[in-house]
């Protein structure tokens, strides 16, 4: 009987591991947002919303991040954000709005990365963890225009320069163990 | 039930959860329903099949006995 069920919670671990994950990314409604992001010459559109075309985030001193965005709604009274989403829940980053009176449709700028790397440093424990992340991002104005999207962005670096690097693979190793052990035979046990 | 169901249970439930923090940290899969639901629960499920199992060190009933260690007689 315990042999039958073991086999069965098996077949149906491989069973979950084996079934196809559906993402949806990009931005929602299609074509009500468009951006734009060049990192060290390379542009970066809300196409890059995959973990193999995610947007490389250099993990050094004094990057620049070139950015552009447009909208194609009314633009008036406008506000929006941006998040890490993690295990699907939104976790902000940052927001912005603006109680303009004129139709706006468009920004460009230049993003300081030192800037964001000097605020994940003060309020992060661990500091800026290197790693895939997914971000997402909305907007919205008062005509009833709105978007929202996500992005995949890796930032780049060695895991194991960060405590976090080392406390998740001893994690690893120590419960990998257990489990062996749990697999191990207890003699006198049919 | 030969293994260790609870240890392999619980040991598999938090070795699916520092996999998915390890895929997230080496750029393989980021943190989301997926690896922090789905993994845990799949190792969880593995972790207390395999302790129903006990797959390993198997074969080894009287193993521990030296070569030539006379066997005890029944006393009934």
């Amino acid at each position: 009987m315990g042999r039958r069920l073991g086999l069965l919670l098996f077949a149906a671990g491989l069973f979950l591991a084996t079934t196809p994950v559906i993402a949806s990314a990009g931005v929602t409604p299609e074509g009500a947002c468009w951006g734009t992001a060049i990192i060290k010459g390379e542009t970066y559109t809300p196409a890059n919303d995959t973990r193999s075309n995610a947007i490389p985030i250099p993990n050094e001193e004094g990057v620049e991040i070139n950015y552009t965005g447009e909208v194609d709604f009314e633009n008036m009274d406008n506000s929006g954000g941006i998040a890490v989403r993690i295990a699907g829940f939104d976790i902000g980053i940052a927001t912005w709005g603006d109680p303009n009176t004129a139709d706006t449709r468009d920004a460009a700028g230049v993003y300081e990365l030192d800037d964001a790397y000097a605020k994940i440093d003060d309020v992060v424990p661990f500091g800026r963890v290197p790693g895939i992340w997914q971000v997402s991002g909305w907007h919205e104005a008062s005509g009833g225009g709105e978007c929202s999207g996500t992005a995949m962005i890796k930032i780049e670096g060695n895991p194991l320069s960060n405590p976090l690097g080392w406390i998740a693979l001893g994690g690893l190793v120590l419960f990998g163990a257990g489990v062996g052990w749990a697999a191990l035979a207890r003699p006198g046990r049919p | 039930m030969r293994g260790r169901p609870i240890l392999g249970a619980i040991s598999g439930l938090l070795f699916g959860l520092f996999l998915s923090v390890n895929l997230m940290l080496w750029g393989l899969w980021p943190l989301d329903r997926v690896s922090v639901f789905g993994l845990p629960i799949l190792f969880l499920l593995i972790g207390l099949g395999l302790a129903m199992v006990a797959p390993l060190g198997r074969g080894k009933a009287g193993g521990n006995v030296k070569p030539g260690t006379p066997m005890e007689e029944s006393t009934e």
